[in-house]
């Protein structure tokens, strides 16, 4: 499986031309195209509904383009490899890849956050004895370790999104896929959050964040890929650049030009809130 | 009237989540192992159905009122939880029972007599409470009392998620214990929308709402949150999937029992089977 790690030109995900569409008339993604190095820090930044968390869902293996091909290790993720009891590829990418939801609740199904920490592992065939090693840490590693014995019913947004990043951290994925992470956070969770992600990208993790947070991307991203409010990839490249390019930030909808009066004259310039 | 009734939903709710309530609580119960518990009390209740007198029912609620002292339990809480409804809904059953045409034996108290006259008409029948149709009704809401008594005192001192890690351990299907958890787990999610939907409406009205347009609010509400649970079971689904769920679930066992546990649970067995060998006896002795 080792050699199978990583696909020709030491791309972990490589895509081609996907296109993905919730029924006949409603585009989700048109002809999108790039690849991801191990390692990388990448951000999808991209307007509301213009298809950021389909993409992740694609990358994640949970669904499959319309049109295109993309391949994860090298190898053509299709509905068919990607069955767990099947596929012997299907569960050494599951190790590999995990994903964070942005509906943390939709995330969190377990009566107690320890079973909902220990829920990857076991699902994974980790003897029970090392589950419990692996919750210990993931908790400990989010400072969490206080929630153990809570319901996540009983949890402020925060802590429901911490915990939701310990059940994916249990497993051991070196792949992380973040849907609107800093969405619902307060300031100090939000500064958090980001020194961890960028911690975890230090550690050697390839993380890949949805967002349309300009600051997020801007703290935590070597890499960003721009989708526009057409469903298409409108550019990519490194964050200083893509960041810096207000046209193009514009175009896509993720600035916009604000006009106000400064006496007597009417004054505008582009304008990036970080939510 | 429905924003009420939602309010009250979510407060029950949120009651439910935050106060662990007695199940928190130091106590004899709190003390031994969900399992051993359920067994116990499910042991005790096939006992009060299995025995036959008056007294050996009294003997088992004796036993819960002791249990229940022991494990911090306050005693008329606890009596009202059990006693409010129950001579309501049982009685309704019971009372025909005490009557000569459905027990028939030696009558306690003549209501009305062959013969006797009811304005016009004359009583075909004599109609009487009867001794064994009274002793009967007695045992039946003494047998339904302490059947809800072990039932709500097993629910008192034990937290819902241990009570569904226990149905595990006996073996009940994990698939069925997982979506029993889940439902618990999202009954809460949804009533959180249902109530700020409420709130919305409450917001946006200005006069008082006609019963006509709450009915068509509710219906609304009731299509709403039918495909926001449909969203949200589906983004579980692949929650669930990304880490590795293939249709079968493994999960954790959690409890480690001790020589506590087996005492409290041979205690619970004994006293039972001294009950139901005692029926025996009496049956075989005619007593």
């Amino acid at each position: 499986m080792g050699s199978r790690m990583i696909g020709d030109g030491g791309f972990i995900f490589e895509l081609q031309n996907v296109s993905y569409s919730y029924s006949s008339n409603r585009a989700a993604l048109r002809d999108v195209s790039f690849n991801v190095k191990a390692g990388d820090s990448v951000v999808i930044l991209g307007a509301n509904g213009s298809g950021k968390s389909t993409l992740l869902k694609i990358l994640c293996g949970l669904i499959f383009p319309s049109s295109g091909t993309v391949k994860a290790f090298g190898s053509t993720l299709t509905e068919a490899g990607m069955e767990l009891n099947r596929s012997e590829f299907a569960r050494y990418f599951r190790r590999r890849v995990g994903m964070i939801f942005q509906d943390a609740d939709s995330q969190l199904f377990s009566p107690l956050v320890w079973e909902e920490v220990s829920f990857a592992p076991l699902q994974l065939g980790i003897p029970e004895r090392d589950v419990q090693k692996r919750v210990n840490e993931s908790l400990s590693l989010l400072s969490i370790q206080h929630l153990r014995d809570r319901s996540p019913q009983s949890l402020s947004e925060g802590e429901k999104r911490k915990v939701a990043l310990a059940s994916v951290l249990s497993s051991g994925p070196d792949i992380l896929l973040l849907d609107e992470p800093s969405s619902d956070l307060d300031p100090r969770t939000k500064v958090w959050l980001e020194s961890f992600l960028i911690e975890l990208h230090d550690g050697g993790k390839t993380i890949i964040t949805a967002t349309h947070d300009l600051e997020l991307a801007a703290d935590t991203s070597d890499r960003c890929i721009i989708l526009d409010e057409e469903h298409a990839l409108a550019s990519e490249g490194p964050t200083e650049e893509i960041l810096g390019n207000w046209n193009l930030l514009l175009n896509a909808n993720l600035v916009h030009v604000h006009a106000h009066r400064h006496g007597r004259v009417f004054h505008t310039h582009p304008h990036a809130h970080a939510e | 009237m429905v924003e009420r009734t939602i309010g009250a939903f979510s407060s029950f709710f949120d009651e439910s989540s935050y106060a662990e309530g007695y199940a928190s609580k130091k106590g004899l119960l709190q003390f031994v192992d969900p399992r051993f518990k359920l067994v116990g009390m499910l042991w005790l209740i096939v006992c009060v159905i299995l025995v036959t007198r008056v007294e050996w029912v009294l003997t088992i609620l004796g036993v819960t009122l002791l249990l229940a002292v022991a494990s911090n339990v306050r005693l008329g809480y606890y009596l009202r939880r059990v006693w409010l409804f129950i001579p309501l809904f049982t009685l309704v059953i019971a009372v025909p029972a005490m009557f000569n045409f459905v027990v028939p034996g030696q009558p306690l108290f003549i209501l009305l007599s062959k013969g006797d006259s009811l304005g016009p008409l004359v009583s075909p029948w004599t109609i009487s409470i009867t001794v064994p149709g009274v002793q009967g009704a007695i045992l039946f809401v003494l047998r339904t009392g302490a059947a809800v008594s072990l039932v709500i005192l097993l629910a008192l001192t034990t937290r819902w998620t241990d009570l569904l890690a226990s149905l595990q351990s006996l073996k009940v299907p994990k698939a069925f214990v997982m979506i029993l958890g889940m439902t618990y787990r999202y009954v809460f999610v949804l009533v959180g929308i249902a109530q700020d939907m409420s709130f919305a409406l409450k917001s946006r009205t200005l006069s008082p709402e006609r019963s006509r347009e709450v009915r068509k609010w509710l219906e609304a509400t009731i299509g709403v949150l039918f495909r926001r649970s449909m969203n949200m079971s589906q983004l579980v689904n692949l929650s669930m999937i990304s880490r590795g769920y293939d249709g079968r679930v493994r999960r954790a066992t959690r409890f480690r029992a001790g020589p506590f546990d087996w005492a409290f649970l041979c205690f619970l067995i004994g006293l039972g089977l001294i009950l139901i060998m005692l029926r025996n006896i009496v049956l075989i002795n005619g007593i």
